[in-house]
């Protein structure tokens, strides 16, 4: 007995705590989120709406009440802990991957990818559902062309990788450049301005439906695999010399992050800030081990872009642009946390 | 138990960087691999870690053909000890030794007791569990050191890749981990130790191989390769091997010693 409890170190029963108190945290954040927004309403009358889907009970609300709670809040929220969580797990991958704390998930020019997608679109007037589509494809393509450049020139060099994705993005972006030039002043140009800022204001159930499966996929791809993620943070080499198929979990976390990160970005725009700082404040809570980063940072990351997406809703009138905001906010909690977050830095 | 046959290995087509290597390492041997700066000995040790593929020759372990190996059944018979160096995030000591089980974990399984037992023993062994929850990057170059053999031991390889395991450690720590070497010989590992301090093959070594320009110009016990003149046509500089008798205890030891001044070369002494 007194093996087995020696054998569970601090540092894992501070992780389960944290782990514990980041899901209390998000079911509270989760029900309180329905109570933001234009029309008022009780919490024990969203519970009974929801209840009023599974059990007789009966409705002493405003129908239009269950649109609003199921069809409009409902998945908003749900979209907000996805994104937020794929966008920190994806960063918190490649920041292991690359062995450098200052890689963000759109490395492999994914944002860049789909903003052009989403902007090409727009110009030529598509729908809504066309519009995600196409960010979607070009995200991924934007990944495979980064890919292939570092496979066909770079062999199995990582930094090759990285600037594979650079030149991706740089092409990218000039095209979106050229595209906003030919997008008209009125309606294209600005709908382009404002996706490329980020928001989750026509997130429907749909687009849940759509990021679940792909979300589920990836995460657990990554899971599987965590172990040797990890050990890639010690190096390529020395992971080869450790029995680690490195091409294999290379492979692995570019296509996980990657579909992780297209289907959020399809959903929402470019939403900056998150992949790359809540893997930081993951470490500072549970630990540079991978395994435990990805679950804190799917937590963390929920968790702030669901309070970040809250006061979006909540301002009157405006609607400030999501990507702009989690800058805005979360750069003051940064810096505050970042004395404590120096540690093992130097 | 481990053999190298003829090795051949070329960056470049036509530019040769190991011509025909061939050694051989058995239970408790600790190999001494001497060399000047570019003449292969890193790249014969990405050989031997599969992270590089010879261009002929062969390297057998235990009668298997290795480059046939996969990567995870081969770091069940080699593990490599790096230079320390750090890293990119605040591991604790205890997680970078863990990382050493990874051949022996399925794919998507927890490190189980097996694995934490192993881990713990491997520090235990080198007097430094008290590291265990320690920051790595807070640690001395010599604990580092420590922590990364503790890995390799941890892999549970009977043979040992160190490459300059007492680079940009002071005095007291190279001396620490030469004694080390040798007590994990004596537990019974094979050590193959890339080093540039030829003393080392006298310390630690019963076993030395000189190589220069992706050959092996010599192999054999310590004594009868290296000598004044082995080492100076190796380095290119003259270099005087003499034996001493140590004050305190009477023992015999050889020690090289580097003609750094001009009257050093013994002709003009009278």
């Amino acid at each position: 007995m007194i093996e087995a409890r020696a054998l569970i170190s601090t540092s894992a029963r501070r992780f389960r705590l944290t782990v514990v108190i980041l899901g209390v945290l998000l079911a509270v954040a989760f029900i309180t989120s329905f109570l933001i927004g234009r029309y008022e309403i009780s919490i024990s009358t969203v519970i009974d709406i929801f209840l009023s889907k599974i059990a007789q009970v009966e409705e002493y609300w405003d129908g239009k009440l269950d649109v609003v709670v199921l069809g409009v809040r409902l998945p908003r929220i749900i979209l907000a802990i996805l994104v937020g969580g794929a966008l920190s797990v994806s960063g918190a991958s490649y920041q292991t991957l690359f062995k450098n704390p200052l890689v963000s998930p759109d490395i492999l020019g994914v944002s860049a990818g789909a903003g052009f997608g989403a902007a090409l679109a727009m110009i030529n007037d598509a729908n809504w559902v066309v519009v995600q589509g196409s960010a979607f494809v070009f995200g991924l393509i934007a990944v495979l062309v980064a890919y292939g450049i570092a496979n066909l020139f770079g062999g199995r060099s990582i930094t090759v990788l990285i600037l594979g994705g650079i030149v991706v993005s740089s092409l990218f972006q000039a095209m979106l450049s050229i595209v906003k030039t030919l997008a008209d002043t009125e309606n294209q140009l600005p709908s382009i301005t404002f996706w490329l800022m980020g928001s989750l204001g026509r997130g429907v159930n749909r687009d849940v439906l759509f990021m679940l499966p792909t979300l589920a996929v990836s995460l657990l791809l990554l899971f599987l695999f965590r172990h040797h993620v990890n050990a890639l943070a010690a190096g390529e080499d020395e992971a080869r010399t450790m029995g680690v198929n490195v091409t294999l979990v290379k492979g692995v976390i570019v296509a996980a992050s990657t579909l992780m990160t297209v289907s959020a970005v399809s959903i929402c725009g470019i939403v900056g800030w998150v992949g790359l700082v809540i893997p930081h404040l993951a470490r500072m809570f549970a630990g540079a081990s991978y395994s435990r980063i990805m679950v804190v940072s799917f937590l963390l990351g929920g968790l702030f872009l669901l309070c970040v997406d809250d006061i979006v809703r909540g301002v009157p009138k405006v609607e400030v642009p999501l990507g702009v905001l989690t800058a805005i906010i979360g750069t003051p909690v940064f810096a505050a946390l970042l004395p404590r977050l120096r540690r093992g830095w130097t | 138990m481990l053999k190298v046959e003829n090795l051949q290995y070329s960056y470049v087509r036509d530019q040769m960087v190991l011509r025909d290597v061939s050694l051989g390492l058995k239970c408790h041997d600790v190999l001494c691999l001497l060399g000047p700066n570019g003449t292969g000995k890193t790249t014969l040790l990405r050989c031997l870690l599969g992270l590089l593929k010879p261009s002929g020759g062969r390297i057998i372990l235990d009668g298997q053909d290795m480059t046939a190996m996969s990567l995870r059944a081969r770091a069940k018979y080699l593990a490599y000890v790096p230079q320390a160096s750090s890293m990119a995030f605040p591991y604790e000591s205890e997680e970078i030794v863990l990382m050493g089980r990874i051949a022996h974990q399925r794919v998507g399984a927890s490190p189980g007791k097996a694995d934490r037992r192993a881990c713990r023993e491997a520090m235990e062994s080198l007097g430094i569990s008290h590291l265990r929850r320690k920051l790595f990057n807070r640690l001395s170059g010599g604990e580092r050191q420590m922590v990364l053999v503790a890995r390799a031991m941890a892999q549970q390889a009977q043979i040992l890749a160190m490459d300059e395991p007492t680079a940009n450690l002071d005095y007291g720590n190279q001396v620490k981990i030469l004694r080390l070497v040798h007590h994990l010989s004596e537990q019974g590992y094979s050590i193959l130790l890339v080093t540039h301090f030829p003393d080392h093959a006298f310390l630690a070594c019963n076993q030395v191989a000189l190589m220069k320009d992706g050959v092996v110009k010599a192999r054999g016990s310590p004594e009868a390769v290296v000598t004044s003149e082995s080492l100076s046509s190796l380095y290119g500089t003259d270099v005087s091997v003499a034996e001493t008798t140590l004050c305190d205890c009477g023992m015999k030891a050889k020690v090289c010693v580097p003609l750094i001044r001009n009257g050093d070369n013994g002709k003009d002494q009278g």
